[in-house]
């Protein structure tokens, strides 16, 4: 016959089996949630990174020189005199309306309509 | 007790930080995705139709070289496909038609476009509900026969979209040459040829909005019989538009020389 009374030994053991369990778990709970933090700081300077490349890209184009103008031109990026505010504040404006000009897509292509087949056979031996 | 409540005030800091990322990413996204979503949409739209564009045609000669049950009821299938996608990508393009060109065009300029957006969804509806092939054939023809007028709109509103974007080039221009013109008179050498070029300012400026007026008169005047006319009147218009630049740049380049001017004294 099988002897089926309890033993004290095997409840504590199953005891410290529960709590020696938990411990893990919490660790993994945490490393979890540093993973998680570090993904939404990744994500967060992704997204303002994308926005300042975005911004300066404005910006990085000044040294080019505007063609087809008979006169000169080559656009200063720094006053050739004193610099004085107000030069300054020209030249800012200058170059808000040079931007302005060279950001234009005159023919709009990124707005042209897409090439769509109308004259598709519908007639009565095809279909 | 010190230790424990210092562990509180941190995890509420890392709380309120967590809170504070996760909201502004939150606040992020809309905005994202409102610019991008009618460009994706368009583009998704675009490939969708391209692939069903090409298994039509597969289909279709199938069809016309075993002439089975089988590959007629493919031919239908493909076919309705083919023209859902199609109004669909219309749809989507002029989303982004309204999307784009309504940053710098009226309500007014846009009922058109509008119009066309509405009947052309309306159309693809039809389309998708439709059974019956004769009804599928007199929705095509509706099509086929509205395309060449929605042709004019998309066209006259692209020539709009770039006379507003030049107009307002055209309006700081003119403020930097109301400026300068003001500080040319502390000038003493070269003061003739300053206020010859600024003279030339306004003269390219004028000339730019004739060329905006030109390029709007082809656009408006052009008599539509079939599809590509109004693409041909763009064509002219465009010219017209290309001018218009050319004159700003060189507008643009004569306040330059006077900067460099006003910048040496």
């Amino acid at each position: 016959m099988r002897d089926r009374t309890p033993v004290e030994t095997d409840s504590v053991q199953v005891m410290e089996n529960t709590v020696f369990a938990e411990k893990p778990t919490k660790k993994r709970f945490k490393f979890k949630f540093k993973k998680v933090w570090i993904i939404l700081v990744l994500v967060f300077l992704f997204v303002f990174g994308a926005l300042l490349l975005a911004l300066l890209n404005l910006n990085l184009e000044k040294e080019d020189v505007i063609p087809e103008i008979g006169l000169v031109l080559t656009p200063t990026l720094k006053p050739t005199g004193p610099d004085s505010d107000e030069n300054s504040q020209f030249r800012s404006l200058w170059y808000s309306v040079y931007n302005g000009l060279k950001g234009i897509d005159v023919k709009q292509e990124f707005l042209s309509p897409p090439v769509v087949e109308l004259d598709i056979d519908l007639s009565p031996e095809v279909l | 007790m010190r230790k424990s409540s210092l562990s509180f005030f941190m995890k509420r800091a890392t709380i309120g930080k967590t809170v504070f990322v996760l909201g502004l990413f939150l606040l992020l996204v809309p905005v994202f995705f409102k610019a991008r979503a009618s460009d994706v949409d368009y583009l998704v739209k675009r490939d969708l139709y391209v692939s069903a564009h090409k298994d039509y045609f597969s289909a279709r000669q199938a069809y016309l070289n075993q002439r089975t049950l089988q590959t007629k009821e493919v031919l239908k299938t493909e076919l309705r496909r083919f023209s859902f996608a199609r109004g669909d990508l219309l749809v989507s393009y002029f989303d982004l038609l309204i999307t784009k060109a309504g940053q710098y065009l009226t309500e007014e300029d846009l009922v058109e476009i509008k119009n066309w957006f509405s009947w052309l969804r309306t159309h693809t509806q039809m389309i998708d509900q439709t059974t019956r092939l004769e009804d599928f054939l007199i929705l095509s023809d509706q099509l086929n026969e509205n395309y060449p007028q929605m042709e004019k709109s998309i066209y006259l509103a692209l020539t709009k979209t770039t006379i507003a974007e030049q107009s307002q080039v055209i309006r700081e221009m003119e403020a930097l040459r109301f400026e300068v013109a003001e500080k040319v008179s502390t000038i003493v050498e070269d003061k003739n040829m300053v206020a010859h070029w600024l003279v030339e300012v306004s003269s390219k400026i004028s000339l730019a909005r004739f060329n905006h007026e030109e390029a709007l008169i082809e656009m408006k005047e052009v008599k539509i019989r079939r599809k590509g006319d109004a693409l041909k009147a763009w064509q002219r218009a465009g010219e017209r538009l290309l001018m218009a630049e050319k004159s700003l740049k060189e507008a643009l380049g004569f306040l330059d020389e006077i900067l460099k001017r006003v910048e040496e004294k």
